[in-house]
């Protein structure tokens, strides 16, 4: 267990930012941390790494307290804060080697650690640069080799593609899934395509509660997928067949243009009902002009939970909590 | 995985430059004109032909030494900026040359450190800028090896010299030490080469601070130890020995003995018998020494003259320039994290311009300050008035460094911390292995060195007047004063840094430093002001002396330097700090 995050709330006086939340994240994994603008990501992110204080409940990081043992957690991370600070008047590799001093790694390997870090954020040319004259995208990767440097346990990471081109979020993204091998990764991000390019995991946070925290497998899975078809016939006996199909759960069905009606089928099982449909229709005579198989996407459960209340989002998180 | 992908290297510069630098080779151009405009000058001057006198020829050759350096900084073509760098070798050969040649005639060779100094100028802002690997670490060892070498020769000149003569040893030391931060600054930090630079610096420093304090203190106790032996060296010998026995039974013996017993652990005697051993042979060495010392300096006739001065000047001199030494190389070699952090503060200082003009102020008004006592002193002798040991307290007890402390300690402390709360630095610092205390004291060192070395052209002017003079006066209360300076710049540094972490907005963590510094000016006042002798009032005025720091200085130049005033300041800059910590901690607190 790296992460272990046990009904943790943070207030700001009156302003709530953190509503007592739990999860656990496993060694090796990589979690993909989501939510709104203000929805208490960086805050939960703050708590780890223990710049700031909960107001109650308990994170361990490593299996440090972070309120109790914050130097051993501190030890035990490498944090790169959204607005990316770093000092400009310092030089990039020289900024490298301070913070690799500061953070104890042995002079044997420290060079060898921060051209590997160079190595791997792409940022061998611009080495004896002045970190003021750095684009955006540059800087992001001295903050993101400093947080290499001392190859931690855990890399916990706030929005590290923001500000980059496509390219280099591509790049950064390919990078992230390499360290995953050997560092255990929570980043937050608003880029909902990167969470389902690299992540395993998936933790929707929506005004400072989980409103959502499954594996990516299980939102790809078949079992929750629908399956749309438009058909032109007589809409009850046609529901009344679909529902008679070997695996379907139910039918729902409303009128579209031109006679024909969209059937939205919801499967059980794994089973792909598609081939059943259209047979069915031409047995029937019944003309047939779509048909295709919905997954539903991570932007659906993401504007799902957030779209919806508070209400839906406490009942939402309740029964993850009971599942989990 | 990794190597398939091909890289994108982001190739424009990201910040907008100028292509060609128009107006740094204009100034290049009429620099370097101006160069061999004045030296030609001068020529003309040593042939019997002069045009102009000779001071117009050397000014214009230093504008255009300056213009010159100018372009050198800012020029962004590579073959150019190699010629700087050749022109710069050639004024570093040249003045070789010329002071060997001058020195092996007999001659003063001072004068050939001109075109050496600029030349380690001209190197450096080459290193600064090639990007030719082979190249910069050649301009790279050059500065290094002057550093070194002249390091080394202008000690070894100090050390010679007679106290007080004329010495070339104190110009060399310190062009050629300035090669040595050049040095380390443009190296690549962490590489083995500012490692073992480091090293050596220390080692170096080490030496001369031993050979140093072993040379002033020597002599003169061998003269001493002539007299016949005193009651305390028999015992103090005997209390060594059986310090030092019962230290090695405790340390090699005892352990085994005590193997599997658990009332008294083998490490905490071995810990008790090396302290035991360590100060055991300290007094037996002492001891002995002093009881063979007496006979056997008077047989064999050594020391038998007082040893000749040598602690003032050119020991404090030496000791000073060490410990300096020290510094540098442990800055670069030490793996603690307080000495690292203390770097990086002490060197972000050299990269803001704030810096740079408070550095330049107080040198002005330093200057100016000395130039008006100077123009005091002439006065009195002209009219022959007699001086009143001592005299250069009138270079220091005026309003000039009152108020250059008031103004100037909110500059320097006013960034400290709201420059890193302001950007956020201070998060990426403080959720690193690294505790708050070091945070609020690498800052306060670094701030304090550099509050301190602000007053070194002031007594450098002192120095430039004893040695022009040729005639001593009372240093003893500079001394005191020195003190004084010390532990009541750490209370306002202290004072400065706890504002800087209050407030993310540097201004105002400046203008509230600024006037707290003015409240002990006013205390200062309120002390004169109050005239009655009793009751609590009169309490209040002894209060208001205590805490003010003008009194203090004042009573440094009668040669008293009171325990209370710098326990209360140097209490007051552990309070100041302690809060400091607590606000950086507070964050935390729930």
């Amino acid at each position: 267990m790296m992460i272990q995050v046990d009904r943790l709330s943070k207030h700001y006086g009156p302003v709530i930012a953190v509503n007592d939340i739990s999860f656990q994240v496993q060694r090796g994994e990589i979690v993909g941390f989501l939510g709104l603008n203000g929805a208490g990501k960086t805050t939960t992110m703050r708590i780890l790494t223990t710049w700031l204080p909960a107001t109650s409940g308990i994170a361990k990081v490593a299996g440090h307290d972070v309120m109790t043992d914050s130097m051993a957690v501190r030890r035990n991370i490498g944090y790169l804060p959204e607005s990316v600070p770093l000092y400009p008047e310092m030089r990039v590799e020289e900024y490298l080697e301070y913070r690799a001093r500061l953070k104890g790694v042995d002079r044997a390997i420290r060079l060898t650690r921060i051209e590997d870090a160079l190595n791997r954020c792409r940022i061998r040319e611009v080495r004896r640069r002045l970190i003021g004259t750095l684009s955006k995208g540059y800087r992001q990767r001295v903050g993101l080799a400093d947080a290499l440097t001392h190859d931690p346990k855990i890399l916990i990471l706030d929005e590290p593609t923001s500000g980059l081109d496509p390219l280099q979020i591509q790049e950064t993204l390919h990078m992230i899934q390499d360290l995953a091998e050997e560092h255990t990764i929570l980043f937050s991000t608003h880029i909902l395509s990167e969470v389902e390019a690299v992540c395993e995991r998936v933790i929707v946070i929506h005004s400072g509660r989980i409103a959502f925290d499954r594996p990516m497998t299980e939102l790809t899975n078949v079992e929750d997928a629908e399956v749309l078809a438009e058909i032109k016939g007589p809409a009850d006996a046609v529901a009344a067949e679909l529902k008679s199909l070997e695996g379907v759960r139910g039918v729902k069905s409303h009128a579209t243009d031109g006679g024909f009606a969209s059937f939205e089928i919801r499967v059980s099982g794994k089973r792909d009902v598609r081939e059943a449909v259209f047979q069915a229709a031409s047995r029937k005579g019944w003309s047939l002009r779509r048909l295709e198989h919905r997954r539903r996407s991570l932007f659906d459960y993401f504007s799902k939970v957030t779209m919806q209340g508070d209400a839906a989002v406490a009942g939402t998180s309740s029964r993850e909590n009971s599942s989990a | 995985m990794t190597s398939n992908r091909q890289t994108l290297a982001e190739a424009a510069p990201s910040q907008l430059r100028e292509d060609v630098p128009v107006v740094a080779r204009w100034l290049g151009m009429f620099g370097w004109s101006a160069v061999f405009l004045g030296i030609g000058a001068v020529c003309l001057v040593l042939y019997g032909r002069a045009v102009v006198s000779e001071e117009v020829g050397w000014f214009v050759a230093l504008i255009g030494i300056v213009l010159a350096l100018l372009h050198a900084a800012m020029e962004t073509d590579g073959m150019i900026r190699r010629y700087t760098a050749i022109a710069g070798v050639v004024g570093i050969a040249g003045g070789l040359i010329w002071g060997i040649a001058y020195a092996s005639q007999g001659k003063n060779w001072g004068v050939a450190l001109v075109p050496f100094f600029p030349g380690t100028f001209f190197v450096a802002l080459f290193a600064r800028q090639e990007t030719d690997e082979f190249w910069r670490n050649m301009a790279l060892y050059l500065l290094a090896a002057i550093g070194g070498i002249g390091v080394v020769v202008g000690s070894v000149m100090i050390g010679l010299a007679k106290p007080w003569s004329e010495n070339l040893g104190y110009v060399l030391f310190l062009i050629s030490s300035m090669a040595l931060p050049l040095f380390f600054g443009l190296s690549q930090s962490g590489s083995k080469q500012t490692y073992y630079a480091g090293l050596a610096l220390v080692v170096f420093g080490l030496l001369l601070l031993a050979i140093t304090t072993l040379r002033a203190v020597i002599p003169d106790l061998m003269h001493e130890w002539r007299s016949p032996v005193p009651k305390y060296a028999l015992p103090t010998a005997l209390v060594g020995v059986t310090l030092l026995v019962l230290g090695l039974l405790a340390w090699l013996v005892l352990p085994k003995q005590l193997q599997g017993t658990a009332s008294f652990s083998p490490e905490m005697s071995k810990s008790v018998g090396r302290i035991g051993v360590m100060s055991g042979t300290a007094m037996a060495v002492i001891g002995i020494a002093r009881l063979l010392a007496t006979d056997m300096l008077r047989n064999s006739g050594w020391f038998k003259t007082p040893a000749e001065q040598f602690l003032i000047p050119n020991g404090v001199t030496l000791g000073v320039a060490a410990t300096a030494l020290l510094f540098i190389g442990l800055m670069y070699y030490s793996e603690n994290r307080l000495i690292v952090m203390i770097r990086r503060e002490f060197s972000s200082f050299w990269v803001s311009p704030i810096a740079y003009l408070v550095l330049i102020g107080y040198t002005a008004i330093g200057a100016g300050s000395y130039l008006w006592f100077l123009l005091n002193m002439i006065h009195r002798s002209v009219r022959g008035q007699p001086f009143e040991e001592p005299f250069v307290a009138q270079f220091f007890l005026n309003f000039v460094p009152v108020v250059a402390v008031v103004f100037g300690v909110p500059f320097l402390t006013m960034r400290l911390l709201s420059e890193e709360r302001r950007t956020a630095t201070l998060e990426v610092l403080l959720t690193s292995p690294v505790a708050e205390w070091q945070v609020i004291l690498s800052k306060f060192v670094a701030c304090w060195l550099f509050f301190m070395l602000l007053w070194a052209p002031w007594f450098s002017f002192l120095l430039a007047l004893r040695l022009e003079t040729g005639k001593p006066f009372d240093y003893h209360p500079l001394v005191g004063f020195v003190v004084a300076l010390g532990v009541s710049g750490a209370n306002f540094v202290a004072l400065g840094l706890l504002f800087s972490s209050l407030s993310r907005n540097q201004i105002i963590a400046a203008v509230l430093t600024f006037m707290s510094l003015m409240m002990y000016i006013l205390v200062y006042f309120g002390s004169g002001v109050i005239q009655t002798e009793t009751g609590w009032v009169a309490q209040l005025k002894e209060l208001f002396r205590v805490v003010n720091f003008i009194d203090m200085w004042m009573e440094t130049w009668n040669g008293k330097l009171w325990l209370r005033d710098v326990v209360f300041q140097l209490s007051a800059t552990v309070f100041w700090l302690f809060l400091g910590v607590k606000v950086l901690e507070s964050r935390r607190w729930t």
